[in-house]
């Protein structure tokens, strides 16, 4: 069987968001991820994305899709998203394009996500 | 310019006080004195904007928090000539329609709260019903900033105010406040003795040398000297001998200068003109044995560090750039990755409360730009080591980011 490529997800960790309930985010998307199976898909604290006053914020990179305002009762349409489905619009509608293109470009550069190592 | 004063004796205040303030302002105008806490704002106008509002209370504070790594000037003069930074404060008060003063002076800096402190108790009697309090503030980076100090005078954490309104306008408890540098309102008594065209013929600025100088300390110098002639002449270049591979002038914020350009007049708009500042003149000297890589993570942490964090473009800016350092020591970055740096500059470029979202810039650019040899070691060689000679362990996963404090 074809090993699925992984795919990242972002979660960011700051202030902010982790104020407005991010940490319940990663937690519910992980064990959702684990129920469906879906052990390509890699969910990881991020830094910040200077996009607080949206938060929680949730980015997939290799898919430029960015995330805003998630809380856990959308991780359903998420995990479904990242299992082939569509994007979830009412989530995607509010990011900012450019700081979009900066944060996207700043993890293709290869800014590592944040497992207590760098930030 | 800085002499022991007779005890007890104000001439320059006395001087002063004899003429309207509108004057004293127009004197101070014409002397050309700039702030000298590193913004470099031109003082006449804030006593201009204090002394034409009709509010019938109005506040001097004085800055002494002086919280720029490696500057010593203001713990210098409120040791040193507590009179001359005291009468310069009654001067200010005056030209601004003040009746009350609060120097603000850095909680660890024992011996200059002890020696103003000390001078405003014993001239008290002398100070013509000016109320002066003395007020030890923490040692925090941001109480430099001087709304964050107000918040701190005011009781409060300290968290840079949004803006409008200027302390110009309301300040300290709501009232309209002059806030200037401990040296700043030094140099006003020499101002009114010896007339503005003396002052600005004369044209002189304290700087900091540090203790990697044979002459460190506080130094005098005539601003548009030559960078060299204060790194080499008065400062006696470094104290193992060996040459001096860059400078900071105005403290960790300034940008970065090589050799070649030491011939640079020493003064805001000259400095300018190079990617560096004056700011406060705290001047700090690179031997060619310093990883200039580990300096900029010192100084990038720094930053991410002293972050108030109130802002998220701030927090973003400078965690960010503290990480991507931090990644490229362990051997993890890229050219890439620090081509980013500038992308992250202009994102926040119109952003914070306050200026320090913009503190990170110039000394990351120009390292850049400057030191791309030593960053090949860490991206292109993946060589995570010193190149120091220091031995080099591999420094583990966040590598040995060098603090500023170090």
């Amino acid at each position: 069987m074809r090993q699925q490529e992984e795919v990242e997800v972002f979660v960011c960790m700051n202030v902010d968001c982790k104020s407005r309930g991010a940490q319940a985010v990663l937690d519910r998307l992980n064990q959702a991820l684990e129920d469906k199976g879906l052990d390509h898909v890699v969910p990881e604290p991020y830094l910040c994305f200077s996009a607080c006053q949206l938060g929680p914020n949730v980015i997939v990179p290799s898919r430029r899709c960015w995330m805003s305002g998630v809380s856990p009762q959308d991780i359903d349409d998420i995990v479904a998203y990242l299992d082939g489905g569509e994007e979830v619009g009412r989530l995607t509608e509010k990011s900012d394009p450019g700081l979009k293109k900066l944060i996207f470009d700043i993890i293709d550069a290869g800014l590592l996500p944040g497992r207590g190592d760098y930030f | 310019m800085f002499h022991a004063h007779p005890a007890g004796q104000f001439p320059s205040w006395e001087k002063a006080r004899r003429c309207p303030p509108s004057s004293i302002i127009d004197t101070i105008e014409l002397a050309g004195l700039h702030g000298k806490g590193g913004a470099g704002f031109p003082m006449h106008r804030k006593l201009r904007r204090v002394n034409g509002n009709a509010a019938p209370r109005k506040v001097v504070v004085v800055n002494g928090s002086e919280h720029e790594p490696g500057s010593l000037k203001d713990r210098y003069l409120l040791s040193t000539y507590p009179e001359i930074v005291l009468e310069g404060a009654l001067i200010a008060a005056h030209a601004a329609g003040a009746k009350h003063i609060i120097v603000a002076i850095n909680g660890t800096a024992q011996e200059a709260l002890d020696s103003f402190g000390g001078r405003v108790e014993q001239c008290r009697r002398l100070l013509a019903g000016m109320q002066v309090d003395v007020v030890p503030v923490p040692d925090a980076y941001i109480v430099g900033e001087e709304t964050a100090l107000l918040e701190v005078l005011e009781g409060r954490q300290p968290l840079p105010r949004k803006r409008p309104p200027l302390p110009v306008e309301s300040g300290y408890l709501g009232m309209p406040t002059v806030i200037q540098n401990v040296e700043t309102v030094a140099h006003l008594p020499f101002i009114i003795t010896q007339g503005a065209p003396v002052y600005a013929e004369a044209g002189v600025t304290l700087c900091s040398l540090g203790s990697e100088f044979a002459c460190p300390g506080v130094h005098e110098v005539r601003l548009g000297t030559p960078l060299g002639e204060i790194l080499y002449d008065r400062g006696g270049g470094l104290s193992d001998g060996s040459p001096i591979k860059a400078v900071q002038t105005g403290g960790p914020s300034s940008g970065f200068l090589g050799p070649r350009n030491f011939d640079v007049a020493f003064d805001a708009p000259s400095l300018a003109a190079h990617g560096a500042s004056l700011g406060c003149a705290a001047i700090r000297a690179y031997s060619q044995s310093e990883c200039m890589v580990r300096v900029m993570a010192g100084i990038v942490n720094f930053f991410a560090r002293e972050s108030c964090g109130q802002c998220p473009q701030c927090r973003m800016e400078t965690q960010m750039l503290d990480a991507i350092f931090k990644q490229v020591l362990d051997g993890k970055g890229s050219w890439q990755l620090l081509d980013r740096t500038a992308d992250i500059f202009r994102m926040v470029e119109e952003s914070g409360q306050c200026g320090f979202i913009r503190m990170p810039k110039d000394p990351v650019m120009t390292g850049i730009a400057l030191f791309k040899e030593e960053f090949s070691r860490f991206i292109d060689l993946n060589l995570s080591r010193p190149m120091d000679g220091r031995n080099g362990d591999s420094h583990g996963k966040t590598g040995a980011t060098q603090s500023l404090a170090d």
